[in-house]
């Protein structure tokens, strides 16, 4: 059974279609070297974990750097990925976590979130920043489940196994968020009317 | 943005305007990297395969035993062996043992081995 799958990777290795492999067989070929399955890896899931680290930073430049972080630990002896303890993307969502928790750490002694990276013009464009503004004020732990659950429109189920937390709690922390947001931008418009 | 229905509305249109993946220059990095972890793991591996030949090399020398190369075949039991000619004249030898597979059975032999690598004489123990 290992031999026909070594003889499957192989095969799709030569003629260059890594993409119709499965996740853990190409693992396998990151690891032994292969950087046609790495690519497949990361063109796969650098979406998901760039636009996360980019709601919970508020910054496109830590959003890339963080992104470039987790899979450079991916390939690396940093590393452990492990497909018995959950799949990959949950596991690359976790290592942005860490980064992002690490950068908004020096962030918050350095210099203020950005929210420059709405670039397309629109009618409701001050709406936007506010609500983004306001995101990024919330504590991590309830901005992270409206960025995966109401941004990325994870299922609450895959929510709770991405943050390694219970279903209830993802419900808890997601109802609390937005009550929380909707207060704040209540209240904004309540300091400024239109 | 008043209600629940319009959170959602607005934090789809925040999703929406928002870039959607990482620049090109990360993947163009993330691809150097890997191409440069890759030949460092290759680099692991030949230093790991000279570091072991090494090894063996040196405990091999410890299992060979210098002979003076003044003593007589004969005088120690070796039998010269008759594809064992040499134009280098032996100088200094080794005695390496070796364990040979016959019809009776395994058969240890001490072979008498010149500096130019070439085995001179055998000596059987069993």
């Amino acid at each position: 059974m290992k031999r026909l799958k070594v003889v499957k990777e192989r095969k799709a290795s030569e003629k260059g279609r890594e993409h119709e492999l499965s996740e853990d067989d190409l693992v396998h070929l990151m690891r032994k070297g292969d950087e046609q399955a790495f690519l497949v890896l990361y063109r796969r899931h650098q979406g998901p974990v760039f636009r996360f680290a980019l709601h919970m930073s508020g910054s496109r430049q830590i959003a890339e750097e963080v992104t470039q972080e987790v899979f450079l630990g991916l390939f690396s002896a940093r590393g452990r990925y492990d497909a018995q303890r959950g799949s990959l993307q949950a596991y690359l969502i976790g290592v942005a976590r860490n980064y992002v928790r690490g950068h908004q750490r020096q962030q918050s002694v350095l210099a203020p979130f950005e929210v420059d990276y709405l670039a397309e013009e629109s009618p409701d464009r001050a709406d936007l920043l506010a609500l983004r503004k306001a995101l990024l004020t919330i504590q991590p732990k309830y901005r992270e489940v409206i960025v995966l659950c109401d941004l990325e429109e994870l299922s609450y189920e895959e929510a709770a196994r991405h943050l390694g937390c219970a279903l209830g709690t993802v419900r808890s922390r997601l109802h609390r968020a937005r009550a929380v947001l909707l207060r704040r931008m209540q209240g904004r418009r309540e300091s400024c009317p239109a | 943005m008043n209600d629940d229905a319009g959170l959602s509305d607005s934090l789809r249109r925040l999703r929406d305007l928002s870039p959607q993946s990482a620049s090109g220059a990360v993947e163009e990095q993330l691809r150097l990297a890997f191409r440069r972890h890759g030949r460092r793991q290759s680099s692991y591996w030949v230093a790991g395969i000279v570091l072991a030949a090494s090894l063996s090399w040196f405990c091999a020398r410890r299992v060979m035993q210098p002979v003076p190369a003044t003593h007589s075949f004969a005088e120690s039991g070796f039998v010269a062996l008759p594809y064992g000619q040499s134009d280098v004249p032996l100088e200094h030898a080794a005695i390496v043992r070796v364990e040979v597979q016959s019809a009776s059975g395994a058969v240890t032999a001490d072979l008498l081995v010149g500096q130019d690598g070439v085995a001179r004489a055998v000596r059987f123990t069993q």
